[in-house]
């Protein structure tokens, strides 16, 4: 029965409504909203502020090169300007604003109520607001970072770059990985679990593929430059040598790990913005986008091979010429896939009846420049030119190419496609249109200059040039296009505010768009949709079967019956077909996620200013944060229903009717969000720990004297021991989780074994965390007495969040409304974490003792 | 087993896996390998990187064969979905491993150099 047969009445619309919107009023109910659209528009209108600024630093960089010899700004102001222009552009504006826009728009395209995790996604805003907080409080203390975006050592360490500016660049940036992490595996676990009966992932968006391949690479490429990240920090503040090649370190480890993140970062800002303009492009020419399974393929091929590539950054660094060669045959391959994509592009226009509206010139644009860019990028990524423009302006002008071009001009056309849907009003047309060709125009006058400029001599970050040397031109030029290209944003920026309160009214879908989320009301209601919808189409709004409107009730769910006021209930969906699964419970809105983000500030804090009780008093503060935010909800209405399915034949294909299944509120082990969330941290953390053990055995690769002394490191012996707790404590999870599953172990038994779990767990840590201190390790003459540490350090803190993990559960346990016995939804992603934590820190100890017995 | 029960057999997940991703695996290997080994080549021959080449080239071609098979093969229009993209990895992969491979002809293993 469609929606329209039945319409939904306005009381039980009410009630979702008060179920899904804020629980408190006012700004401490603003501010523990926890809704996707209120964490998504956080982060489109900060990353905006955020470009805003660096875009301001841009045009005052741009002004002290506008003339030969000028003296505009110092060259330490210089400095601090192109550090900071980059490392917002790069790690605060085009990442976090693609996030923003999938957290905002993903759930609506694939028919869910809210994310999966919706604390944890207020949590990775609040976490992104303090890092970038933290970035700007430099300029007040007067110590901007000044090393570069990508802060090579051994310039940023303690020796060269004293003070708080480095420090300030690594925290700031370091937050900003975790939320971009957490952002990450919230979406995975959305397109696995969240999706709209029906919705197999051949049907999902475009924008669905290519959110879901970039949080593929977020989780294998972020967690390398936190940990170097940390390391760079951990040798300002305590002298060990990672990045010294005098005491065993090297500081090509530092260029290893960033561009192991930061190539693939190029595409986690172009893959979104591709997946933004296959959602205009078919709109704007009123087509499906031709060879989409070839662009699905094309995703997955540009994400894979993007790992294949860090070294282009490094050409001129000594590494043997046939291995470069491999990057370079890698960077021309890569250029396969994206033509692919711009190819499709070009198909739909050629074949369709584009209009011109803002959206559909901004993907133009796109065209255009990314083009452009490309082209060029195949031209520094071939060895012999690489030598000649490297660090030069040419290399500059590239860069900016494929990232204005890849991703400016395409979040433009999407914040234009999407405005109406945020605020139900238009964006003034002709406004649209002036913004873009000056952007364009501000764009072509600004960067093909600096090609130029780069082929006649000029290297990047001058802070000023001679005169005579036949660059005055180029520069003046590429100034004014600056100039020109602010002007565009600016007419944009004022598009948007005065639409927000007095454009136009638009309507549910002015566009008349294939996705979900043109199928429900503008601006969007709290709870999303009046009804789950049931999609049967990859453009559910133009298939056959769904015109002209796919919201049609599931009658599994009409069966289970409404929910009481006040439950956030969300259907759980299969991740391959989407069939209809399980019904999940979501949290309420909360301020713990901001508190949590609060207290982390006063450990680094603390850090920063080397008060370490302060610090103390943080991590205190963040334990309890996470123990009160993890805190279960009052009692819950747990409703079953034995039904047949019957959802429409294209939806289920042979099996249809076929079946009787029992439909749960609250889900079991591997179908449970928090099991599916567990399992994505745990690829983070592999990756994380892989990046701790690929620096030792690089740093080994590279030392003779390894460990520099015949002597064995201290408490060896007690350290395989607490390996051997830590994997105790995770086997008797593993008993409490099975216990509990099958109903033969009584809650206290589980309880127990859960707390004994933790206490091994705690023994392990408190055993690394003795050794540690009272082994006197000389970290700062040795790097292999520095990663011994380091080591020792990370598993005591591994375990001990073990340990939190398996203590707050136990005390879960004795609330029956939580963890009914014969069901493992807490328990099995519990299990998986303890599991994970003993065996990292078995396979750090591993590494480096294998590290000075195998090879020493 | 007829014709049409073969259509019908679902094959297993590990299988789907090693058909749609094959080619990538085999890729990912050649390029780690051909990384690391290159000092080695350096010292005992150009052969052993030909190896890794031919290996994982062999590899990918068979990912490349049976997801074109059970592409036209198999009902399940998602599975069918994913051995078609699984099709255009696998060819998009085996291409990289030969034009990886083929540059072990042409640059000498011991060269290398660096700005100063």
């Amino acid at each position: 029965m469609s929606a329209a047969d039945a319409p939904v009445q306005q009381v039980d619309l009410d009630v979702l409504e008060r179920t899904w919107g804020p629980r408190r009023p006012g700004i401490v109910g603003w501010l523990g909203q926890c809704n996707h659209k209120a964490v998504g528009l956080r982060f489109i209108v900060t990353a905006m502020a955020f470009f805003l600024i660096a875009g301001a630093m841009a045009l005052v960089m741009r002004t002290q090169l506008a003339a030969p010899e000028n003296d505009l700004v110092s060259p330490e102001v210089f400095n601090q300007l192109f550090t900071m222009h980059g490392t917002l552009m790069m790690f605060f504006f085009a990442v976090p604003i693609l996030e923003g826009l999938a957290i905002y728009f993903l759930p609506l395209q694939l028919g869910a109520r809210d994310m999966p995790m919706p604390r944890f996604g207020a949590f990775g805003y609040w976490v992104y607001l303090a890092g970038g907080i933290l970035l700007l409080s430099s300029f007040f203390f007067g110590a901007a970072p000044d090393g570069g975006w990508y802060a090579y050592p051994p310039l940023t360490t303690a020796a060269f770059s004293p003070g708080l500016n480095i420090d300030l660049w690594l925290l700031g940036v370091t937050l900003t990985e975790i939320s971009a992490i957490v952002a990450a595996v919230e979406i995975i676990v959305l397109i696995f679990r969240s999706r709209a009966p029906g919705m197999t992932l051949a049907r999902m968006p475009l924008f669905g593929w290519s959110m879901l391949a970039t949080s593929a690479m977020i989780l294998v490429a972020f967690p390398p430059l936190v940990v170097t990240s940390l390391l760079l920090e951990i040798e300002r503040k305590l002298g060990t040598p990672f990045f010294d090649g005098t005491a065993g370190g090297d500081p090509l480890l530092w260029q290893h790990l960033f561009w192991w993140f930061g190539h693939p970062e190029v595409y986690i800002q172009l893959l979104p913005a591709l997946g933004i303009l296959a959602t205009v492009i078919p709109v704007a020419t009123r087509r499906r986008l031709p060879m989409r399974w070839l662009v699905v393929a094309s995703f997955l091929a540009i994400a894979i091979v993007s790992f294949g590539l860090w070294v282009h950054h490094m050409f001129t660094t000594g590494i043997p010429h046939l291995a470069l060669q491999f990057f370079s045959s890698a960077s021309f391959m890569i250029a396969i896939p994206s033509g692919v994509i711009v190819l499709s592009f070009i198909a739909a226009f050629w074949t369709g009846r584009a209009n011109f509206d803002p959206p559909t010139l901004f993907a133009i644009g796109f065209l255009v420049i990314f083009v452009f860019g490309g082209i060029t990028g195949v031209m520094v990524g071939t060895v012999s030119f690489n030598f000649q423009a490297h660090d030069t302006y040419f290399v500059v002008g590239h860069f900016h190419s494929v990232l204005i071009g890849g991703n400016v001009f395409p979040v433009f056309a999407g914040l234009y496609h999407w405005f109406p849907k945020v605020t139900g009003r238009h964006v003034n047309r002709r406004a649209g249109q002036a913004s873009f060709w000056l952007m364009l125009v501000g764009f072509m006058l600004t960067f093909v200059p600096q090609h130029v400029v780069g082929f006649l001599g000029m290297v990047r970050r001058m802070w000023t040039y001679e005169e005579g040397l036949g660059w005055e031109v180029w520069n003046l030029a590429s100034s004014l296009g600056s100039g020109i290209l602010g002007l565009g944003v600016g007419v944009s920026v004022v598009a948007f505010a005065v639409a927000w309160r007095g454009g136009e009214p638009a309507g549910g879908d002015p566009w008349g768009a294939p996705t979900l989320e043109w199928s429900t009301a503008s601006p969007v209601p709290q709870h999303n949709f009046p009804v789950i919808p049931v999609v049967a189409s990859a453009e559910p709004r133009w298939g056959p079967l769904n015109r002209p409107d796919p919201v049609e009730a599931s009658p599994w769910y009409a069966a289970l019956g409404n929910p009481p006021e006040g439950q956030r209930e969300t259907p759980v969906t299969t991740p391959i077909h989407g069939r209809s699964a399980a019904v999940a419970l979501l949290p309420t809105h909360s301020l713990w996620p901001l508190w949590t983000t609060v207290a982390i500030m006063v450990v680094l804090i603390g850090v920063l200013f080397d008060l370490w009780w302060l610090a103390g008093v943080g991590v205190v503060l963040v334990t309890a944060s996470l123990v009160a935010w993890t805190w279960p909800a009052g009692r819950t209405d747990l409703r079953e229903a034995d039904i047949r399915e019957t959802e429409p034949t294209p939806l289920d294909g042979p099996d249809r009717g076929r079946n009787v299944r029992t439909f749960r509120v609250v889900t079991d082990g591997g179908r449970s969000i928090g099991w599916w969330g567990t399992v994505n941290g745990v690829i983070a953390l592999g990756h994380l720990v892989g990046a701790t053990a690929v620096a030792t055995v690089y740093l080994r690769s590279r030392t003779v004297t390894w460990p520099p002394t015949a002597t064995e490191p201290p408490g060896v012996t007690a350290i395989v021991i607490a390996a051997g707790l830590a994997l105790v404590a995770a086997v008797s999870t593993s008993l409490a989780e099975r216990g509990t599953r099958s109903g033969r172990a009584a809650r206290p038994v589980a309880a127990l074994l859960l707390v004994l779990a933790g206490a091994f767990a705690l023994a392990g840590g408190l055993i690394h965390l003795i050794v540690t201190l009272r082994g006197n390790l000389p970290v700062d003459e040795h790097a292999f007495w520095a990663i011994w540490w380091l080591i020792g350090a990370t598993s005591f803190v591994l375990l001990v969040s073990a340990t939190i993990t398996a203590w707050v559960t136990a005390w879960h346990l004795g609330k029956r409304d939580v963890i009914r016995t014969g069901h493992d939804a807490e328990l099995a992603p519990v299990r998986l974490w303890v599991w994970s934590c003993a065996v990292s820190v078995v396979a750090l100890l591993a590494v480096a003792m294998g590290s000075a017995v195998w090879w020493g | 087993m007829t014709t049409t029960d073969t259509a019908r057999a679902r094959p297993g997940a590990v299988a789907i896996t090693l058909a749609v991703f094959g080619g990538t695996i085999a890729w990912a290997f050649r390029f780690g390998l051909g990384y690391l080994l290159v000092p080695a080549a350096c010292e005992i021959g150009d052969w052993l990187l030909h190896l890794v080449t031919l290996g994982t080239a062999l590899l990918a071609l068979a990912a490349l064969v049976l997801s074109l098979r059970w592409a036209r093969r198999l009902d399940d229009a998602p599975l069918r979905f994913s051995m078609w993209f699984g099709v255009a990895l696998n060819v998009f992969f085996l291409a990289a491993i030969l034009l990886e491979g083929s540059g072990v002809l042409f640059v000498d293993a011991c060269a290398k150099a660096a700005l100063p």
